[in-house]
């Protein structure tokens, strides 16, 4: 009697709880080898971020990332520690290249974050990237194609969007077909991020 | 006996039986991302990698699994997988990892890997389970390549992200949607159907 | 957090505008094998709401009172899937004891419920968006919804379809998925009318 309770109740759960201690430890021993470079690859994208946005020349290597950061970037923090927005450099450190802010806003299935690059009079866009995105791949998706987010350079706020295709002025970018609800939320985005920096970042210069 | 078996595990995974013509089973978390081909690829290989796996784990240990729990052991097993491939993707394929989003996470709950689990591997040696498990993954992954490959090049017109089709060619938005996926798997069912149908015919007479 | 997305509107959204069956696909091996009979279905359905929205509460709590905290928010799809099983042998197990006749009815649709990829789907996604609370609850309520709409909708569609001559070769599920595919177009139909922003 006691042995058939053991084999029908005891048994399977101590099983199943042994099984669940293995397989964690397995996938925790996994994810603590990578974790490193999980987090640097994150770091990293922020870096090559900052610098699409500001218009700034890549380079391949991530040493040569780092030493560009590190000479031209400045962090710029509220007084609660939290990011505000970062200023770039001239190669020459004489004038600032760009102000970059990051910005979050709503699409169609989560958060968009995006680098937004303003020139140093905040009077146009340097550049923009976009960080994070959750939007349908193959539509909303394209907002991270490099034709979409290579047309902002030298466009001037307020911005509107004209169709795919269509030839736009200093104001319109061309928005993606089929994906009305993604480059409305860039748009947004964009206009918004416009404004902020003109608040936070126009009186420090 | 063995090589009977193979050749069975080759019949009946690539041949009419496919799980996804012959029963449109573990579509789900695949289908969304047969937009682009990229993606689906590396959707395809993942899965592969759990089924193959999952399933040798649960041949490996079929004599020990309590009959009561056996479905909460194999989801765990092939959960542990799915986490082991969504670390390394985000470890070593940072961007890809980013465009397939949760649809890596949906992997578990593809029933192709749990129907094998429960049809193949746990009445069969560790050995024939893994082999089954692989080709069950890659019969099912053709399929999906199919369908993606026309998807992109109706939809995008494009192939693996390179634009094939001319300034001729209008995009059909609808394939890269989702309707597009419904209407060209069940052609893709349609047709292979018809033609099995055929043969039968054929040999009947 | 995506500010401004309030959680009525993530409700009607999760129903019609991006209905987790017919926009993201999950669900489908259930929804091809149970859609025959309006009845199977609606009592399915009723069972996947019920689970779909209890669940996605769940996990949120597990996973921003455990998880967050812990950092082990890469054990998520275990957990989930975890709580997720335990959770429906609980129902089932309570069920059991309490009614007969809802045993009946419900109860032999609660096995088919864990390998349902939409109830996972939705505490992926619910975090992937970065809901809160009572958004999430109700995008879980929502999801469960339109995923037994759509199969009501579909296996009343087979049902009359019954009489109709279909192409041998399209007969069962490219016929299914067809009808699935036109159903999705009409919903896409629904999508300037809720905007969530």
């Amino acid at each position: 009697m006691s042995r058939e309770f053991f084999k029908n109740r005891i048994f399977p759960v101590l099983f199943m709880f042994v099984i669940t201690l293995v397989f964690i430890s397995v996938t925790t021993v996994i994810y603590t080898i990578t974790k490193d470079t999980i987090k640097f690859n994150e770091s990293l994208r922020l870096r090559r971020a900052i610098l699409f946005a500001a218009g700034a020349a890549i380079p391949e290597d991530q040493d040569e990332i780092e030493k560009i950061i590190a000479k031209r970037v400045k962090e710029v923090k509220d007084d609660k520690g939290n990011t505000q927005y970062y200023i770039v450099y001239k190669e020459d450190l004489t004038a600032v290249n760009s102000y970059v802010i990051i910005k979050k806003g709503a699409g169609l299935w989560g958060t968009i974050t995006m680098a937004v690059g303003f020139d140093g009079g905040i009077k146009s866009l340097r550049g923009v990237e976009v960080i994070d995105q959750n939007e349908t791949p193959g539509l909303g998706g394209r907002i991270s194609e490099s034709w979409f987010k290579e047309q902002f350079r030298g466009k001037k706020s307020p911005f509107t969007k004209v169709a795919e295709g269509e030839p736009a002025d200093e104001n319109q970018f061309q928005a993606i077909t089929g994906a009305t609800f993604s480059s409305n939320a860039i748009m947004d985005i964009l206009n918004t991020s416009s404004i902020d920096i003109k608040e936070i970042a126009g009186d420090s210069r | 006996m063995e090589t009977f078996k193979i050749k069975r595990i080759f019949s009946d995974n690539l041949g009419r039986n496919n799980p996804v013509f012959a029963q449109v089973l573990g579509i789900c978390s695949t289908l969304a991302v047969t937009n682009v081909m990229k993606n689906t690829v590396v959707m395809c290989v993942g899965l592969i990698f759990v089924t193959g796996l999952s399933s040798l784990t649960v041949s490996l240990m079929r004599e020990y699994i309590p009959s009561r729990i056996r479905m909460m052991v194999e989801t765990l097993i092939i959960a542990s997988y799915v986490i082991i491939v969504d670390i390394v993707l985000k470890a070593y394929l940072p961007d890809v990892s980013r465009q397939l989003g949760p649809y890596v996470g949906l992997i578990i709950t593809n029933c192709i890997i749990m129907g094998r689990a429960e049809a193949f591997a746990l009445s069969n040696p560790p050995g024939l389970s893994f082999l089954d498990g692989v080709v069950s993954g890659l019969g099912y992954s053709y399929v999906l390549l199919v369908i993606a490959f026309f998807r992109e090049l109706l939809g995008s017109g494009s192939i693996w992200g390179f634009r094939v089709l001319g300034a001729w060619w209008t995009n059909w938005s609808i394939m890269v949607m989702a309707p597009g996926a419904f209407f060209m798997l069940a052609i893709f069912i349609w047709i292979v159907k018809g033609s099995l149908i055929k043969e039968e015919g054929g040999n009947n007479k | 957090m995506t500010e401004g997305i309030t959680f009525y509107a993530i409700f009607f959204a999760a129903i019609f505008t991006n209905n987790i069956l017919l926009t993201n696909y999950l669900g489908m091996c259930s929804f091809l094998a149970v859609s025959r009979e309006v009845k199977t279905s609606v009592g399915l359905g009723m069972a996947v709401i019920f689970v779909m929205a209890v669940t996605s509460a769940l996990n949120w709590l597990a996973y921003r009172y455990i998880l967050v905290p812990l950092d082990l928010v890469y054990l998520r799809y275990i957990i989930f899937i975890v709580i997720i099983a335990a959770f429906v042998q609980l129902i089932e197990m309570i069920i059991e004891r309490v009614s007969d006749s809802l045993y009946a009815s419900l109860g032999i649709f609660l096995p088919l419920i864990t390998v349902n990829c939409a109830i996972l789907g939705v505490s992926l996604f619910m975090i992937i968006r970065d809901y809160h609370f009572l958004s999430s609850f109700f995008y879980g309520l929502g999801s469960g919804i339109g995923w037994a709409l759509a199969i009501v909708a579909m296996a009343g569609i087979r049902q009359k379809m019954t009489r109709s001559r279909v192409p041998k070769g399209l007969a069962g599920a490219g016929i299914t998925l067809i009808i699935a595919g036109i159903m999705a177009l009409a919903f896409m139909g629904f999508s300037g009318m809720i905007k969530i922003s």
